[in-house]
């Protein structure tokens, strides 16, 4: 049992259905036995991991698949011990450093240096053609929260040890990445895939599951489907995801119903309702009672840049009058600024709701 | 002219005709009582001295103009009793806007003369000095001379005792001169020099506060009642002793060897203790907080002292022929700054505690604050003598008998404000006189209220406190000599609360000039704006960049700019920063999602943000839906679910408690009968589960460090070399359970335990 994503998840680079110039290259890549440093950056749900580990998967065979996770313990310069999730197979290691917070330089430099300095001895596959690679990969995540004294660690650590080990950096944005280590690694983009694709994706997985639509009309569905791709923002991940919550709360899907088949995720329809709100009444009031929703959604992990994306999104559907928009945008774009960086979030988001508040005012 | 002409003169205020008993709001009224109207300002005239004197005035409601303090402290300087309710003897009410309306109400039927501020300020201009010529204004100057007279008295004895007691040490002194002379010419053979004699200090050369040291019990300020307890308590000491501390006597004091004197410093504890002690003729053994007081040394100094019985009183006489008698051969003990007992006096409280039960001579314990929860251990052991701050009225007569000895020009009306300033604290007041008089020889009205503000009590503000104040219109209008360090300084009280005591509470005030509901909005945001700024200056403080020298940058930013936006009533209770509790409930789901990504990391591929945005929504569907409608056929779908993605019961109520809105955890718990949830825990538990991570990494880890930890303190060095040789013969095969969390070890239940918190403990 498991969710669809993970259950038609594909596992070779042969199964990737979109994007096809860029898994030819990295197919290309695996062949030739070796490859450079990559840095892989794109927005999320369009496939980096799934395409990371299909590569790794060409390199090695299936035995990347075979992951198990260590706690590693690190003492850090204060002297506090600190506990570190790896995951790791015979052949790479994934980490994210981020989860250390201001640590990160720790992991960077103990971990990778360790794993960098060993080099990698399995005598079992000595004669297949495949285990000629003498380096492990090293799979780093949300490698654009690193801190910058981590990044500054990286810099020598993919030099010296480049024989040993290869990094493969997974981010969203490369803004925050130092030149330096651009400069080190293969830059790779994977977008977002089109609507077509992630439908024809989603029409795949109908058939397999066997989902009953309330019209057989191929061409039905397949606008469905689109929709569907679409209100995802053409995030496959959340696409998959949230088809998949249509087909269990509805036996078969209506078509024509839009409320019952599109699926608000419980944060988005919180956020909804607060523009809703504050769309209707504006006053010192509002704003309490907004502050105690904000608080909500950040203790339960909603990120405050999501919160005041949507939020601001959500706002500026309401308005025709463009001052408004770009004044509602200007102040997004301020505030976010602001959200990335201080440290209190609550603080930037009620100043966007205050100030937003007078815009609409205002106006 | 009389007061009663003057007032005549002036115009009737209107009070308000019909009162609606509007419903009370403690809060408002509160702010209300604080703040002032608006920002004009007023000449406040140069009255006659005294000119008010004889009157009793109540201040109500806010005047327009002058704030509260100003205008009480006004009346008072010019002899006025300002009280705050309203009686027969109240001779004016002074009444502002929004005066309370039982207030009213006693104004008419007392038939009591009220004004307004115009009117207050008439009065002060027309009335004569010395509050004219009627029968109260004499009544009170008589009073007044009267007690004026009673203090030169008691100066002038004072005087003459002081000088009474140097003639004395100065015949003692030749005396014992004229001895040593004739002892050494006795002795000359050995050529000894005679004796060093005791300088005698000459009052002039003392510090103020050891010249005026009160000699006398009844010089004492204040605290009359528990002085007298004091002294019940130690004289029916021994007899109490002879009862064996079994009978409580008539004030209950008498099954307590010792009793614990607590209040704030300089309002005499020590003089207290010694004055009575001394006054019953015990000898006196004072520790205090310049010894060393740990609990090893209080047992071989102290604990052997306290069965002696003193020896003084055999050669104290020598030169005055009075027989000794009984009361000379007591002791005293007196253990100065109780709660001054350090880090470095490790066990002293216990053990003085310890000693309070068993000891064979009174004890007087002194200390500042009670409520510590170090001093909790006094509670039961010590009769409890909390002392208060003398009053005003309690030092009045004290102070200016000094004054009049030091020949300096002391109004009394100043004594209250230097005794507002150090918060009664009558050691300081008698320091500050005792500086002052170095330069001047008239303390008056304003140079007082110079002094008393540069001598004003440093005292840190309580972040209740700090807002109140910053989101008080008053501290903002232009008359109120408030300037922007001053509310700078009060952002440095607490420089960690204020912002955040701010940011949670400058939304619940009522600006004092916001027109229109938009008007405020405007304001508020503002504010927000400002806060939100400020919190990039924090970061740059707090980051690695370290730049402290913005902090009053940040102080404005973050607390005085959006006070001074949003200032007004406040009409709300004042909260306690929320910001941090929900920093912590917030830390506590980042750990728990931190898990749920660990947990869930070997079958999806997605990182901590997505998974709780995308993954989890349908992942608490999948993991609530079969339990909501299936019943308990749904438990089985819902596991099988759990064990693909390695996830724990616990993981479980985690995932069910991230969900918000709709799907808060506690609705979607709620839609689940308790038996499917019983039903559900005891199948989850009777099967076997995959688990992510094992903790391979520090498996032997703890066993070392826990090795360094011996204690050897208590441990008696063994001179044979035995254990050694045990720790060889070691069978080296044989594995160390406790080294390896991983193996279970039956025995022991602690280790049990242990094991059993070793899968627990991965979720750090």
């Amino acid at each position: 049992m498991s969710l669809w994503v993970d259950k038609y998840r594909p596992k070779t680079l042969d199964q990737l259905s979109f994007h096809d110039s860029i898994s030819q290259n990295l197919r290309a890549l695996a062949r030739s036995g070796d490859f450079p440093h990559l840095l892989i950056y794109g927005p999320s749900g369009a496939g980096k991991k799934t395409r990371i580990y299909a590569t790794l998967n060409e390199i090695f065979g299936s035995q990347v698949e075979k992951l198990k996770i260590d706690v590693k313990t690190f003492v850090t310069s204060s002297n506090r011990k600190m506990e570190f999730n790896v995951l790791s197979s015979a052949y790479h290691l994934e980490i994210t450093p981020s989860d250390m917070g201001n640590n990160d330089r720790v992991v960077i430099s103990d971990l990778l240096k360790d794993v960098a300095s060993t080099e990698q001895v399995d005598f079992s596959h000595q004669n297949t053609s495949k285990t000629k690679h003498r380096f492990k990969v090293v799979v780093i995540n949300e490698a654009d929260s690193l801190s910058r004294d981590a990044q500054a660690a990286l810099r020598r650590t993919m030099e010296k040890y480049s024989s040993n080990i290869r990094l493969i950096l997974v981010c969203n944005s490369i803004s925050n990445i130092i030149p330096p280590i651009k400069s080190r690694t293969l830059l790779v983009r994977i977008p977002s895939p089109s609507t077509t694709a992630i439908s024809s994706i989603l029409g795949q997985v109908a058939k397999k599951e066997g989902i009953k639509f309330s019209s057989s009309n191929e061409l039905d569905i397949q606008k469905y489907l689109v929709t569907l791709a679409d209100t995802a923002n053409r995030n496959l991940r959340k696409a998959l995801l949230s088809f998949e919550t249509v087909a269990m709360q509805n036996e078969t899907i209506q078509l024509d119903n839009k409320t019952l088949t599109i699926v608000t995720l419980d944060w988005e329809e919180i956020i909804k309702n607060m523009s809703n709100t504050i769309r209707i009444n504006r006053n010192v009031a509002t704003l309490a009672s907004v502050r105690v929703v904000l608080y909500e959604l950040l203790a339960h992990c909603i990120p405050p840049r999501i919160i005041l994306k949507t939020l601001m999104f959500n706002l500026i559907k309401n308005f025709k009058d463009d001052a408004v928009i770009s004044q509602l945008v200007d102040l997004g774009s301020v505030f976010d600024e602001r959200l990335s960086l201080g440290s209190k979030s609550i603080f930037h988001l009620e100043g966007f709701v205050a100030k937003s508040m007078v815009v609409i005012d205002s106006n | 002219m009389t007061a009663e002409q003057v007032l005549s003169t002036i115009p009737d205020a209107d009070l308000p005709e019909d009162v609606e008993d509007k419903k009370f709001n403690f809060f408002a009224k509160k702010a209300a009582d604080a703040s002032t109207g608006t920002g004009e300002s007023v000449q406040i005239p140069e009255a006659q001295p005294n000119c008010l004197s004889g009157l009793t005035i109540v201040f109500t409601g806010v005047l327009p103009r002058l704030d509260r303090d100003t205008s009480e402290n006004l009346a008072k300087r010019y002899g006025a009793k300002v009280t705050k309710s309203i009686s027969g003897k109240t001779s004016l009410v002074v009444i502002g806007d929004e005066a309370g309306p039982s207030k009213i109400k006693k104004i008419k039927s007392l038939h009591i003369k009220a004004i307004n501020e115009d009117g207050f300020i008439q009065l002060l201009q027309s009335m004569p000095m010395e509050g004219g010529d009627g029968a109260a204004a004499q009544k009170a100057k008589l009073k007044r001379e009267e007690e004026e007279r009673k203090i030169v008295e008691e100066a002038e004895e004072e005087e003459r005792r002081a000088q009474e007691e140097e003639a004395r040490q100065k015949r003692l002194l030749e005396a014992r001169k004229a001895a040593s002379i004739e002892k050494a010419s006795h002795s000359q053979s050995s050529h000894r020099e005679p004796a060093e004699v005791p300088r005698i200090i000459p009052d002039s050369e003392k510090l103020w506060t050891v010249k005026y040291a009160p000699s006398r019990i009844d010089q004492l300020c204040g605290n009359k009642g528990q002085v007298q307890k004091l002294q019940n308590w130690l004289s029916n000491w021994f007899d109490n002793a002879k009862k064996d501390f079994k009978v409580p006597g008539r004030d209950g004091s008498g099954i307590y060897r010792a009793c614990l004197i607590s209040g704030p410093p300089g309002i005499g504890k020590t003089s207290a203790a010694h004055l009575v002690a001394k006054s019953l003729g015990f000898d006196i053994l004072e520790k205090n907080a310049s010894d060393v007081r740990s609990k090893s040394l209080l047992n071989s100094n102290l604990k052997s002292v306290l069965t002696n019985t003193s020896v003084v009183g055999f050669f104290k006489h020598r030169d005055e022929n009075i027989q000794h008698t009984q009361n000379d051969r007591r002791f005293c003990l007196i253990m100065d700054e109780v709660d001054g007992m350090s880090s470095g006096d490790h066990g002293g409280a216990g053990a003085l505690s310890a000693f309070c039960k068993i000891t064979h001579m009174p004890m007087i314990l002194i200390c500042n604050d009670k409520s510590l929860p170090k001093m909790r251990t006094f509670d039961r052991v010590t009769l409890d003598l909390p002392f208060r701050r003398p009053s005003e009225a309690e030092m009045k007569s004290r102070l200016m008998s000094i004054a009049l000895r030091e020949k300096i020009k002391l109004d009394p009306t100043v004594i209250g404000q230097l005794v507002q300033a150090t918060g009664n604290d009558i050691r300081q007041i008698i320091n500050l006189l005792s500086t002052v008089s170095k330069t001047q020889s008239s303390i008056g009205g304003e140079q007082a209220k110079d002094a008393a503000n540069s001598w004003k009590k440093q005292t840190v503000l309580k972040p209740f406190d700090i807002t109140a104040r910053l989101l008080n219109a008053q501290i903002y209008s232009p008359n109120a000599k408030h300037s922007l360090n001053d509310k700078i300084d009060l952002y440095f009280n607490d420089i960690d609360f204020a912002p955040l005591m701010i940011q949670e509470n400058y939304l619940s005030t009522r600006p004092s000039d916001a027109r229109t509901p938009q008007d405020h909005l405007r304001r508020v945001a503002n504010a927000a704006d400002d806060i939100s700024e400020s919190d990039r200056i924090n970061s740059l403080i707090r980051s690695s960049e370290q730049q402290w020298s913005l902090l009053p940058f940040h102080g404005v930013m973050s607390s005085v700019k959006p006070s001074s936006q949003v200032a007004g009533q406040i009409s709300q209770r004042i909260n306690f920063a929320g910001w941090l509790g929900q920093n912590s409930k917030a830390m506590k789901y980042q750990r728990m999602l931190q898990d749920l990504q660990y947990h869930t990391r070997l079958r999806t591929s997605t990182d901590k943000k997505e998974l709780r945005l995308d993954y989890l929504p349908t992942l608490r569907q999948r993991l609530t839906e079969p339990l909501l409608q299936g019943e308990e056929q749904g438990i089985q779908p819902v596991i099988d679910i759990m064990d693909y993605y390695y996830l724990t019961k616990e993981d479980w109520d985690n995932i069910v408690d991230l969900g918000v809105g709709r799907y808060k955890g506690e609705l979607v718990l709620k839609g689940i009968s308790t038996k499917t949830k019983s039903a559900f825990t005891r199948s989850y538990n009777s099967t076997t589960h995959p688990i992510a991570i094992y903790k391979t990494g520090n498996s032997v880890g703890a066993m070392v460090s826990s090795k360094k930890n011996v204690d050897y303190e208590d441990v008696i060095e063994d001179d044979t070399n035995t254990p050694d040789k045990d720790d060889e013969e070691v069978d080296p095969d044989k594995i160390d359970s406790k080294k390896d969390k991983l193996i279970k070890e039956v025995k022991p239940k602690k280790t049990a335990r242990k094991a059993k918190a070793a899968p627990k403990g991965r979720k750090k």
